[in-house]
């Protein structure tokens, strides 16, 4: 559904169970255990409820519909069987006045055992004329019926040909069984009922899955964001911004779908497979076991299917994945190919790519095809079973017409669940994929410790020291080497050197977004490592190279949510960084919405706004990464002066690519593969004649 | 909200582009309907198999003969609709796959004639989502969707009829809610999409809520606000999760309110039915068949409503797509074409004036100058001075505004585009890197070079040793799942992409610049050793490259200020200076020497 190629991700399925991984899931749902185990009560009752239908239909038929009588002839024949039959079956037997004859209703015949029937059928004791039996005295209706249609019962009851009955006219035969035209009207009212109730418990049952789901992925999503933002920042440096997204968003929205259709839905299922099995076995164990040959086929192609089904949905995952990243690639870089004219060679590939994918989804859908028309056919198989030999039991009175009917809903009825599961194989394998990257990303301990007893530097002057400062990314080619250096409280320091000579490392170090490998930093005269890094960073205002903006209004760009920073300190802080004069320019001022990433406003204005945000927060000590784009002339002017009034009184270091403002610094430290090779101000270094001379030596060239 | 109620006939235009894969898998997909149709028109058979059974039981004229004959009757229908459904699915959905993939060849195809201005006012992940959402939403409307438009109506109408032939009355009462299920079920499923769009908007905040917050961990971590990082994301998560309860709701609703719906025809069956089978005027098969035909009602009129939907869906999305596959691409090669023709290299630009689509200032003005064949030229410029610009006028990435470019005296514009590229060799700034093998990154599809040209080309652009270290050599797979290069060495991979099919015209824009200084020098000894007398343009910012240049063509403002040869422009122009001293403040000082 939501159309990230993230998502697809390498391809990756997990196993569909990891017990593990459950368990740990698990934790997170223990808040919200009494709403889960409410939706567990609704969705046993909703299951009873949905078991319940085929079920009335079979008393609608057996009770009402078919109600009739057999009559059981107790004068004639040998008095063993008659004696039999009082003996065995008095409680199901009601004889007429004159104990001649004997009624047992058709429901009631099941319970006669078979071999005794066959017997009583065969002597003639128990045949197929039926007779019904009401309250009603036809005799004031319908004149015609004599002796041999009609018996009077010991309770008042009289015993009517059900084919006399049926042949007179519609009002007398609903006078005559009005009792079931009545039993017909409450199956309606009580079938209402249930549907009523199922309505509100289904409705009931969704609704709090998802409050449950919902809520249980937010804690996770909060968790595992909290946990990332305290991750080092090497840790960022090694995984790209769009996997980080991808699993606090689609990978959590996964794990939704495997709380919410899976877990609950799934328990739902087994039970609706069990309450089957129990009214089958209920119905007609024999019966029932007789039907039941058709199991290990169903579970049986159901597994073997699973596993292939899987192995389909691996590769057809792997082919879109590997489509779609060559596309993604192909369609952000068009340019190369159509420089090289290549578009051919694109084309031929891309289409070899999607060729596989086309064949990947053939073989799922091949797949498709036959295991849910097999599922059928087995179902098929079972309702013809029952036909034929529940048909038999049905005209050996072992089995009523309406069982026989349920049975067909119910065998029909079994293959819901059974598919729902199987179908819910392939989410639960893409959820278990996700939670294993999730719970993997939430283990990856990388973290910038703060100490564990923290001490607090007393005065806060400013001072800031590297000694012996060595250092490396990730064990690679050293990028500090015995780094030595002070800068007194309210000094100004520029550092100058080429890319990859260390100057931003010198940053990181002293934001403690790293760690030196040896030697510390100090400030104030106490290594960085002893205080909290909250503590730390409060006190270092840091003025980035790319300035980046968050999405909101301008003055939550200035504050970053800070709510203790008022109103006139941002005003104050955007005059003192030259940026007022912008601000007001913009609609709303500093109410003003940004959009994402900032694109409305120009360079210049980002860099004046990253100011203010620096200055807001009143450092001691301030970190200026020099922006190297260029500016128009007047806003040049404007950065040059904010950057001045920044710097007086306050301890700087400045990262910088200005002429400018390296001279105004108080002193300026030459960076070269790592370390620090010339240190003094502009016309001390010209005079030595080093690395920083010959930078300069190119403009005097060009002066010439 | 480009759907809400269209008409058929609207709908079925929009996929008027498909015409032509349907009438490619006329057959197959024909032969599909046809096992459709006659599988429905088995499953109806079904319920009538029933009711003659219990017929019988209830009429005791059945034998166990017969039951067993019932038996197997109804599992040769079940065989027979096995089978038929097995090619039905396989043809029907099996063309929707079809479809799928001619579509997506067709797309892929056009965009790459596309010009260089559709990609840049149109975003790739917008391009992505035709490629994948909308191509996925046209499938599941040539396929599901029309599968159970057929199905839905085929057996609807044929369960009407049987349950119309059984009992006309008990039809009419039971088909009394009917209409409702459909009504209800169209009005929501189109309150779920609706439901659905706010959902998806909601996430998409999320998304772009933690991209933020991850992009901008540097400022979080410096100001120590991760508090308000995380207040924001729980912020953007409530607010998804609000609108997925908001959304359950709905969803909540529908599904009850289908079964509760199709359950009253049960309801009155039972009851009107069975009032009907006391009185004798239907049998208890009847009965039961009419029990049946309601189940397999239910289906269809539950499905209308999710049907519809998959069209309007469809059809939104193939106007989507066919928005692109409308696009026309902007520079096309000529109509009448020369004869394939070598280049030596010569260009000359005449009154070359460039302005960017939406752009108030020109990008190029007026340019004009001339290059002779196999000379290197340097052009010398601030950002945004119009280098990259008149370079990419070229190979014809874009075409000027006003203004002419022949190479070799030919107009470009008369030259076919491939034969006009394939006379370039263009590297451009940002060092571009497919995730593929090494090999195919430089060859480029090209097989008409040798392993020896090939590591030429690599020793040349000093590449070589590196890709010599790795395990596999010229094999070795780049890009995410495989080895990462640094900055360098992918611009000298891009190097050697460029000259190792020796073209007459190299361009080289900027795309040296994370290369240190002593291998960019030693680069351009290469290759302008190897390059001796063919055409070189470079874009430098290092003063060492520049002066290795025959010619020197100072860029400002989009106008050609000074040009000359180094000695000259140093002698007599003014901007060239001027220009380098900025430069080398702003720029060399971070770069450095060595």
């Amino acid at each position: 559904m939501h159309g990230d190629f993230g998502y697809m991700e390498e391809g990756k399925l997990g196993k569909p169970y990891n017990i593990r991984l459950l368990k740990r899931l698990g934790k997170y749902a223990v808040p919200y255990r009494s709403f889960i185990f409410f939706a567990l009560i609704i969705a046993i009752t909703v299951t009873l409820l949905d078991l319940v239908l085929p079920y009335l239909s079979k008393v609608a038929i057996d009770r009402y519909i078919m109600a009739s009588w057999y009559k059981i002839e107790l004068s004639s024949g040998k008095r063993d069987i008659i004696n039999g039959i009082s003996d065995k079956y008095a409680n199901i037997i009601q004889l007429s006045k004159d104990g001649k004859v004997g009624l047992i209703s058709n429901s009631d015949m099941q319970k006669i055992d078979p071999r005794d029937l066959a017997e009583y059928r065969h002597r003639g004791v128990i045949t197929d004329e039926r007779f019904y039996r009401s309250f009603i005295d036809e005799r004031d209706l319908i004149p015609g019926f004599n002796d041999k249609d009609r018996i009077e019962m010991t309770d008042g009851a009289i015993a009517l040909s059900l084919e006399k009955v049926q042949s007179l006219s519609s009002e007398n035969i609903i006078r005559i069984r009005s009792n079931d035209i009545r039993g017909l009207v409450m199956i309606s009212v009580f079938l209402m009922c249930v549907l009523f109730l199922s309505f509100g418990m289904n409705y009931g049952e969704y609704y709090l899955l998802e409050y449950i789901g919902q809520n249980i992925m937010q804690d996770v999503r909060l968790d595992l964001f909290s946990k990332i933002q305290k991750r080092a920042l090497s840790f960022f440096d090694r995984h790209p911004v769009g996997r980080l997204v991808t699993r606090v968003t689609n990978d959590i929205e996964n794990l939704n779908e495997m709380f919410k259709s899976v877990l609950v839905t799934f328990f739902k299922d087994v039970f609706i497979l069990t309450g089957i099995l129990g009214i089958l076995l209920y119905l007609n164990w024999r019966l029932a076991l007789v039907s039941f040959i058709i199991l290990p086929f169903i579970f049986g192609f159901t597994i073997i299917f699973s596993a292939l089904m899987r192995e389909a949905f691996r590769s057809l995952r792997e082919k879109v994945s590997k489509l779609n990243s060559f596309q993604q690639e192909r369609i952000a870089n068009m340019r190369i190919i159509q420089l090289f004219a290549k578009e051919k060679y694109q084309m031929d590939n891309f289409s070899r790519l999607n060729h596989e994918n086309y064949l990947a989804g053939m073989g799922q859908l091949r797949l498709f095809a036959i295991f849910v028309p097999l599922m059928e056919l087995i179902s098929a198989v079972g309702v013809a079973l029952v036909i034929w030999h529940g048909g038999i039991k049905v005209m050996g009175e072992q089995l009523s017409l309406g069982s026989l009917v349920a049975f067909i809903s119910y065998i029909q009825m079994f293959f819901r669940p059974i598919r729902d599961i199987s179908e819910k194989y392939n989410i639960m394998q893409l959820a278990m994929a996700s939670t294993e990257r999730i719970f993997e990303f939430m283990d990856k301990g990388e973290e910038i410790l703060d100490p564990v007893s923290p001490k607090h530097p007393g005065n806060k002057e400013g001072r800031l020291e590297f000694r012996n400062v060595h250092f490396s990314y990730e064990q690679r080619d050293p990028v500090l080497k015995d780094v030595n250096f002070v800068i007194k409280p309210g000094e100004m320091v520029a550092v100058v050197g080429a890319t990859g000579a260390g100057k931003s490392t010198l940053v990181n170090l002293i934001e403690r977004f790293y760690d030196p490998d040896e030697g510390t930093v100090n400030m104030d005269g106490m290594d960085i490592r002893e205080i909290t890094k909250d503590e730390l960073r409060t006190n270092i205002g840091l003025v980035m190279q790319d300035v980046f903006i968050f999405s909101g209004n301008v003055i939550n760009n200035i504050s970053l949510g800070r709510e203790d920073i008022s109103i006139d300190n941002i005003n104050r802080a955007s005059e003192e960084a030259n940026a007022k004069w912008f601000i007001d320019k913009l609609p709303g001022g500093l109410y003003h919405e940004l959009s994402e990433g900032g694109t409305t406003l120009s360079g210049g204005e980002r860099q004046l706004l990253s100011f203010a945000r620096a200055l807001a927060y009143r450092p001691k000590i301030l970190i200026l990464d020099e922006a190297t784009s260029s500016v128009d002339p007047e806003t040049e002017r404007l950065i040059q002066e904010a950057i001045n009034r920044m710097t007086s009184n306050r301890t700087t270091l400045v990262v910088a690519h200005r002429l400018s403002t390296i001279r105004k610094a108080d002193r300026i430290i030459v960076m070269h593969h790592g370390r620090i090779r010339e240190q003094g101000s502009h016309d001390e270094l010209m005079a030595i004649k080093g690395i920083y001379y010959k930078l300069n030596l190119f403009r005097e060239y060009l002066h010439e | 909200m480009e759907k809400s109620r269209i008409p058929l006939i609207n709908t079925l235009r929009d996929f008027l582009p498909l015409q032509e894969y349907f009438v490619k898998n006329k057959y197959h997909l024909i032969a599909g309907l046809v096992c459709l149709l006659v599988v429905d028109f088995l499953q109806l058979l079904i319920p009538m198999v029933i009711k003659q059974v219990i017929d019988d039981l209830t009429y005791r004229s059945a034998t166990s003969k017969i039951l067993l004959k019932y038996g197997l009757l109804i599992l040769t229908i079940a065989m027979a609709i096995a089978v038929l459904r097995y090619f039905w699915r396989f043809f029907v959905i099996g063309h929707s796959r079809k479809v799928e993939e001619s579509l997506r060849n067709r797309l892929f195809g056009h965009l790459q004639v596309l010009s260089m201005s559709f990609y840049q006012r149109t975003k790739t992940g917008d391009i992505m989502a035709r490629s994948i959402n909308d191509i996925n939403a046209v499938r599941m409307a040539t396929g599901m969707g029309l599968v159970s438009l057929v199905d839905g109506l085929v057996i609807g109408i044929a369960a009407i009829c049987f349950m119309v032939y059984i009992n006309p009355q008990l039809a009419v009462f039971a088909l009394l809610p009917a209409p409702f299920v459909v009504y209800f079920a169209s009005i929501h499923t189109r309150k779920m999409s609706q439901g659905y769009e706010v959902v998806q908007k909601t996430f998409s905040d999320l998304t772009e809520s933690a991209r933020e917050a991850f992009s901008g961990i540097r400022v979080i971590k410096s100001f120590v606000r991760e508090s308000w990082g995380y207040r924001r994301m729980e912020h953007e998560g409530r607010n998804y999760v609000n609108e997925n309860i908001r959304l359950a709701k709905t969803l909540a609703l529908f599904f009850p309110m289908m079964t509760i719906f199709t359950n009253l025809g049960l309801l009155i069956v039972i009851y009107f039915g069975g009032r009907l089978t006391i009185l004798g005027d239907i049998t208890t098969g009847d009965f039961v068949a009419f029990i049946g035909y309601l189940n397999l009602l239910a289906w269809p009129m539950m499905a209308m409503g999710w049907v519809t939907n998959l069209f309007q869906r469809g059809a939104a999305s193939m106007r989507r797509i066919s928005r692109i596959l409308n696009e026309t691409p902007e520079i096309t090669g000529p109509v009448q074409e020369i004869e394939k023709h070598t280049f030596k290299g010569a260009i000359s630009f005449k009154n070359i004036s460039f302005r960017y689509p939406g752009k108030e200032d020109y990008a190029l003005r007026d340019i004009s100058f001339d290059i002779e064949a196999g000379i290197t030229v340097s052009l010398v410029g601030m950002v945004g001075s119009g280098k990259s610009t008149l370079l990419h006028t070229i190979p014809r990435l874009i075409d000027p505004s006003s203004g002419r470019i022949f190479i070799d005296e030919i107009d470009i514009k008369k030259i076919p585009l491939k034969t006009l590229r394939e006379t370039i060799g263009f590297v451009t700034q940002d060092a571009i890197i497919f995730s593929d093998s090494i090999r195919n990154n430089i060859l480029f599809g090209r097989n008409d070079i040798s392993d020896e040209g090939l590591f030429y080309a690599l020793k040349c652009a000093k590449i070589h040793e590196d890709v010599m270290a790795m395990e596999n050599g010229l094999d070795t797979i780049l890009g995410e799942k495989g080895v990462t290069l640094s900055g360098g060495q992918k611009q000298r991979l891009t190097i050697a992409r460029a000259i190792v099919f020796d073209p007459a015209i190299l361009i080289l824009d900027d795309s040296l610049s994370m290369i240190d200084t002593r291998t960019e020098e030693e680069i351009l000894n290469n290759i302008l050793t190897l390059r001796k007398n063919k055409t070189n343009l470079i874009v430098s910012h290092r003063f060492s490259t520049i002066s290795r240049a025959d010619l020197i063509v100072v860029l400002d403002g989009g106008r050609i200020i000074e040009s000359g040869d180094h000695n000259t422009l140093l002698n007599n122009g003014n901007e060239f200076k001027r220009l380098y001293e900025r430069q080398l403040i702003t720029r060399e000082l971070t770069i450095g020497v060595s």
